[in-house]
């Protein structure tokens, strides 16, 4: 699926992703661009369903907090968008090949995706965070905290899997984390732990009556991601990516869509040494 | 033993007694936090009024390490940590048993004016 978006207006663009096909076909490097041309038109990949970041509403429109943010970036970069929606593997195949110049979420910095991937400057600070009931003053700082409690988890995930070898059967499993905050919201969970924003974004859409409490893990490293060969790419969204942090207009899409400004950490701390 | 060997060993003893005293400074208080201080003004806080919880833990260290990322090692640790909830407008203070009250007031400037250290 590829949907058009309009970041400047053009008068003679580009196709990047044309012209990188076309430098493939003829064996030359893919991403030899040393800069973007203004106006050019720029190929960018996004999960189709990937909520709040990136995901498709009723009318089959993409909407999303990265999906504004690319859109700023590439005001930012005098660009146009060419909004391509897929899978994480066929999203990862078509940047090997430059069909897409970059995937417009922010992936994690695991050692497997920085091989595969060089990262841009990230522009929000994420968390694994544990969610309680609006009415529970409890401070329950570990897993060892939960102990004949019950935890909401979302199936499938390294939480998951941790959490039941420390507290075992007391840990509910939902094949969508709204189905857990739904059950908190009723009482039916002690905690639930996942995410911070995507839980900041499902309390204030369903207007849940359950807060965001303590941190469980440190701040994940994520950033945008280009081809391990495309550094005239990576450069150009760093610079971006740091202009839209100090213009203010990050701030405004961020508060749009968790109500704060999410790209500073939301823990400090005093060191010794 | 003769005077070689003796004065390689006092070169040694000189040198563990430095690295001891060196273990025992890095754990002195950070300065900048040993004086008064006065929250930014409020337009420049995270948030302007938090409602701040101080929660003592015997696991203090390993809680900031983990909510950090800051390692324990033999000669740095997070000696406190705060986090805090914009727009709850609360803030939590984790310290472990024993501390000081320049950790306390340093997470405390955490609490108003958010993550500043970078």
């Amino acid at each position: 699926m590829t949907k058009s978006r309009d970041a400047t207006p053009i008068d003679a663009p580009k196709r990047l992703s044309l012209k990188a096909g076309l430098l493939v076909a003829l064996g030359g490097s893919v991403f030899s661009e040393s800069s973007l041309a203004e106006n050019a038109i720029l190929s960018v990949g996004f999960l189709s369903n990937y909520l709040p970041y990136s995901y498709l509403d009723a009318q089959g429109r993409l909407r999303g907090f990265d999906v504004d943010v690319v859109t700023r970036l590439a005001e930012v970069m005098s660009v146009k968008l060419d909004i391509v929606t897929e899978g994480l593997a066929k999203l990862n195949k078509k940047l090997k090949v430059g069909e897409v110049m970059f995937i417009g979420n922010q992936l994690l910095a695991t050692p497997e995706n920085r091989r595969e991937y060089d990262f841009v400057k990230p522009y929000a600070s994420i968390q694994m965070v544990s969610v309680l009931h609006e009415d529970d003053n409890r401070d329950l700082l570990s897993l060892d905290d939960f102990f004949g409690k019950k935890l909401g988890v979302l199936t499938g995930t390294g939480v998951e899997e941790q959490a039941k070898n420390v507290i075992g059967k007391a840990v509910v499993s939902f094949e969508r984390i709204e189905e857990a905050l739904q059950a908190l919201a009723q009482k039916k969970l002690d905690a639930v732990l996942e995410e911070s924003l995507i839980v900041e974004y499902f309390i204030e859409r369903d207007n849940l009556p359950v807060k965001v409490a303590a941190p469980f893990a440190a701040p994940v490293n994520v950033g945008l991601v280009v081809h391990k060969a495309n550094k005239a790419m990576q450069t150009q969204l760093n610079q971006a990516v740091q202009t839209i942090l100090n213009d203010g207009s990050f701030k405004i899409i961020s508060n749009r869509w968790f109500g704060y400004d999410v790209s500073r950490a939301r823990v400090g701390h005093s060191l010794s040494g | 033993m003769n005077f070689v060997n003796f004065k390689i060993c006092l070169k040694l003893a000189f040198m563990m007694f430095t690295v001891q005293l060196t273990a025992c400074v890095t754990f002195t208080p950070p300065a900048v936090d040993l004086v008064r201080f006065v929250p930014a003004e409020p337009l420049k806080r995270n948030i302007v009024e938090p409602k701040v919880k101080y929660l003592v833990r015997p696991d203090g260290y390993e809680y900031c390490a983990r909510i950090t990322g800051l390692p324990v090692t033999p000669t740095s640790r997070p000696m406190a940590c705060a986090f805090w909830n914009t727009r709850r407008k609360e803030c939590s203070i984790v310290t472990p048993v024993e501390t000081g009250f320049n950790y306390l007031g340093h997470e405390l400037r955490h609490c108003f004016e958010g993550a500043f250290h970078d």
